[in-house]
């Protein structure tokens, strides 16, 4: 049912605005829309504009609230406490949410304060062991580097030199120091006479000479390193230290969960802020409410502003209401099925209803195992009492709970067990499954297709009915009641013989004139009689539908083949195992249980994403084809809406 | 043109595989304008290199297909999800919807496997035309699950392009499913002819 939409326009006291504004965000009973229209032409300077930018500015900043958490609470994430998958999650009051956001953040920037410095002390490291590298090959010298200085007749240069190359050196005539080589290269002490300083050089050069590039220090260089290498060890114990205090952090992620959904629930309100429209002493706000909820609203506001003005009206015929589904507690989780195609126009008609038992019957059929049913049943039960999902998960579950129950069902009836055969389990005799796909398997997708084209006559007939509601009789006469005659009397001059079959040619007949005939009604000229015979290429699309059914019957076979060959897997695995001496009894035993578990739950997996969507497909293209009007835009009421806490 | 040449290596590995199977397959097969040589007779079935053909055929070639499709999908996926990883659920939709095929593959495979008796002994009486049956029969899988897989993963990945923008990829999967349907028609055709073949007749 889709719930019809009333406009709202309130006027009230810039003074109440807050407090109305947090009491229909804690209430959930609007969409606000933005008015930009009347802020045109205002100056910024105007009250209006004044207004307007002051809501930008707190939006932004409660942006920046949101993401300075959520950073935090993103650097946190290995230090974090470990949520069980089947948890559900804590339940605290708005108030305590909201009130907790300063505290958030200064948790969040004392942990940045935190970080900074760790990573400071990560650059101070890491120059220091760069250092640290470039003086190792020279530990060997032991000769303060300080005392290196030139004299009178000749100045020095240290570097690194093959130890082979020493002899074209000595033939050269250069004075030099060697020291023993630690990394490969062996270090030098060059004399370089000013008289011959150039000269010098490039002999050095030729034979391979790097020259060190040290900076300066006192003493050895192997003082040097081992001074190095007792601050970057006390370096290393600070960064530990550090991140120790940060890991410490993890255990204030819940309070930093909470400031993270106190944080959004201002950021939504903050957003909603910036549709209103103020004068220097009023604001008004516009937007849409369900007319369900129409009374809730005016008691809200009333609650909270002493003085106010509402204005509730129907939709204009130029307007687009947001829609907004209500279906008994059964059908609401298959809202989720049709909103993935699109949200039904808020005029047209919510298809939820009449789509689910189609749903649920080509779910079962497309699963086709008792136990992979159980399982998915069980598995959502569990999911749904324990971890009390809400929204599209919630839904999700909830739509596979009862595609288990039915998959339950219509295994018995037309499929397997596990990927077992029902007659291997239960002998011969066992009446179980009345249709057995893979035996009979031109009579399985010939079934399978019938249900499918009762599906697709559903459709037209509740098309028929829709546009009777709207007092267009020709089309639901001439457009889909001439195809139902014409099927109908097919169908009699198929099944039935003797007399009634002429009622099989009048239906027939009568079909085939009101489509022809009228089927090219909008038209005008030839195009009115070409039109109708153009009408009966539609039979080419009622065929191609049908057939597209037969995918039920090939992903039910599919199920249970998938099943039956995992365990055939694990019978071989057995069965070689168990050659194994002495253990072989109980480890081929094992193996093979944890092969078939692995393996069948990794078959339910594929098996119902794969059922879900290609169910879903089935409604979308062979069934709302027939009826159904898309295009609306889903509901979206200013409301209450957090990632890790329940609001009371 | 790189796209292009992507998927000439997969037709040219695909070709391959047929070409391996047909000249394993050659043998036995008499030639229609040949001049046929007096060989000596030799009356053991051929059949089992037929199945075992047959298995390769329809394993291999949907599972290059899939391997490939949820290759693709993944990299897409991976991409969207180190940007925002809450999407990363929708995203593992579509990257899951190419390996169907491969499934389908498998399903076949395990068809002909268990009613060629591959896992047997017997598997060696198996007459000629039964297990030539069997390699008929997984040929529209195998190519079909091939193409559709790629084709499929394509879909896929622009479907993940929904999901990155618009936050909700519905629309998407029911497009990506729409390239599925062929290799289901397939896998019902290989079922109906594996099915059919007569071995204990």
């Amino acid at each position: 049912m889709i719930v019809p939409m009333k406009h709202i326009t309130l006027f009230a006291r810039k003074a109440d605005e807050r407090r109305i504004m947090k009491a229909l965000q804690e209430n959930g009973v609007i969409q606000i829309q933005a008015s930009s229209a009347e802020l045109e032409g205002e100056s910024s300077e105007s009250a209006a504009g004044l207004f307007r930018s002051a809501c930008e500015t707190e939006l932004s900043d409660r942006q920046g609230e949101v993401a300075t958490i959520k950073a935090a609470l993103g650097r946190l994430n290995p230090y974090l406490p470990k949520a069980g998958l089947l948890d559900a999650p804590p339940e605290c009051a708005e108030d305590e949410l909201t009130g907790s956001v300063p505290g958030a953040l200064s948790i969040c920037g004392e942990l940045d304060a935190l970080i900074k410095q760790q990573a400071a002390v990560k650059a101070e490291r890491e120059k220091k062991s760069a250092l640290l590298k470039t003086l190792r090959p020279y530990n060997t010298v032991t000769i303060p580097l300080s005392d290196i200085k030139p004299t009178n007749t000749a100045s020095f240069v240290l570097g690194l030199i093959k130890e082979e190359k020493l002899p074209v050196l000595d033939e050269a005539g250069v004075m030099y120091d060697a020291y023993p080589a630690e990394a490969g290269k062996t270090p030098l002490l060059a004399a370089l006479p000013n008289a011959e300083r150039e000269e010098t050089l490039a002999i050095l050069h030729e034979a391979g000479f790097h020259e060190a590039n040290l900076p300066e220090i006192d003493g050895t260089c192997a003082e040097e390193s081992d001074r190095l290498a007792g601050e970057l060890a006390s370096l290393e114990l600070n960064y530990k230290e550090l991140g120790g205090k940060i890991a410490a952090y993890g255990e204030k992620a819940d309070e930093l969960k909470r400031g993270l959904d106190g944080a959004m629930i201002e950021e939504k309100r903050a957003e909603a802020r910036c549709g209103l429209f103020a004068t220097k002493e009023t604001f008004m706000l516009t937007g849409w409410a369900r007319s369900d909820e129409a009374e809730k609203l005016e008691s809200v506001i009333a609650q909270n502003a002493p003085v106010y003005c509402l204005e509730m009206r129907d939709p204009e015929p130029d307007e687009q209401p947001p829609t907004y589904c209500k279906n008994k507690k059964f059908f609401a989780p298959f809202e989720f099925i049709t909103n993935m195609y699109s949200p039904p126009d808020p005029r047209g008609f919510d298809p939820t209803v009449v789509m689910t038992p189609f749903y649920l019957l080509f779910f079962g059929l497309m699963m086709g195992d008792t136990g992979y049913g159980a399982v998915m049943a069980l598995g959502a039960a569990l999911f749904i009492k324990l971890k009390k999902p809400t929204k599209g998960t919630g839904q999700v579950a909830r739509i596979l709970f009862w595609g288990g129950l039915s998959t339950m069902v219509f295994g018995l009836l037309a499929g397997t067990c596990f990927g077992m055969n029902w007659y291997d389990i239960f002998g011969e005799s066992f009446p179980f499954p009345l249709l057995d796909p893979m035996k009979d398997q031109m009579i399985a997708i010939i079934f399978y297709c019938a249900l499918g084209f009762f599906q697709i006559i559903v459709g037209m007939v509740v098309s028929i009915v829709l546009h009777l509601k709207q007092g267009d009789w020709q089309t639901a006469l001439f457009d889909i009641g001439s195809w139902l005659m014409i099927f109908a009397g097919a169908a009699v001059l198929l099944l039935v013989k003797g007399p009634v079959k002429y009622v099989g040619w009048g239906l027939l007949g009568l079909g085939l004139i009101l489509l022809v005939g009228f089927g090219g009604r909008a038209k005008k000229g030839v195009g009115r009689v070409i039109g109708g015979l153009g009408k009966l290429y539609d039979i080419t699309g009622f065929l191609s539908d049908v057939l597209s059914y037969s995918r039920v019957f090939a992903l039910g076979l599919a199920t249970g083949a998938m099943g039956s060959a995992f365990n055939l897997v694990a019978g071989i695995a057995r069965d070689m195992l168990k050659g194994i001496p002495v253990v072989g009894g109980v480890v081929s035993f094992v193996i093979a249980a944890v092969l078939l578990v692995v393996l069948h739950v990794f078959c339910v997996a594929i098996n119902a994403l794969g059922a879900f969507i290609h169910c879903a497909r089935l409604q979308f293209i062979e069934y709302y084809n027939r009826f159904y009007t898309p295009g609306g835009k889903l509901y979206s009421p200013l409301g209450i809406d957090t990632k890790y806490n329940k609001v009371k | 043109m790189k796209k292009f040449r992507k998927f000439a290596i997969i037709a040219v590995i695909a070709a391959l595989t047929l070409l391996v199977c047909g000249a394993v397959l050659a043998e036995g097969v008499p030639m229609g304008g040949a001049p046929q040589m007096p060989e000596p007779q030799d009356n053991t079935p051929k059949g089992y290199i037929w199945a075992a053909a047959a298995v390769c055929v329809a394993m291999i070639l949907p599972g290059i297909g899939s391997a490939l499709g949820v290759g693709m999908a993944g990299r897409a996926a991976a991409g969207v999800a180190a940007e925002d990883p809450e999407k990363g659920g929708s995203c593992l939709v579509f990257e899951l919807l190419p390996a169907t095929q491969g499934l389908y593959g498998f399903v076949i495979a395990m068809f002909i496997a268990v009613f060629s008796d591959i896992l047997s002994g017997t598997v060696m009486q198996l007459a000629t035309d039964l297990g030539r049956s069997f390699f008929y029969a997984s040929l529209p899988i195998g190519v079909v699950g091939l193409v559709s897989a790629y084709f499929q993963s394509r879909v896929c990945c622009a479907g993940i392009g929904i999901v990155a923008k618009q936050g909700n990829g519905g629309m998407g999967i029911t497009f990506a499913i729409m390239v599925e349907l062929y290799a289901i028609l397939a896998l019902i055709i290989s079922i109906l002819m594996v099915v059919g073949v007569p071995v204990n007749a």
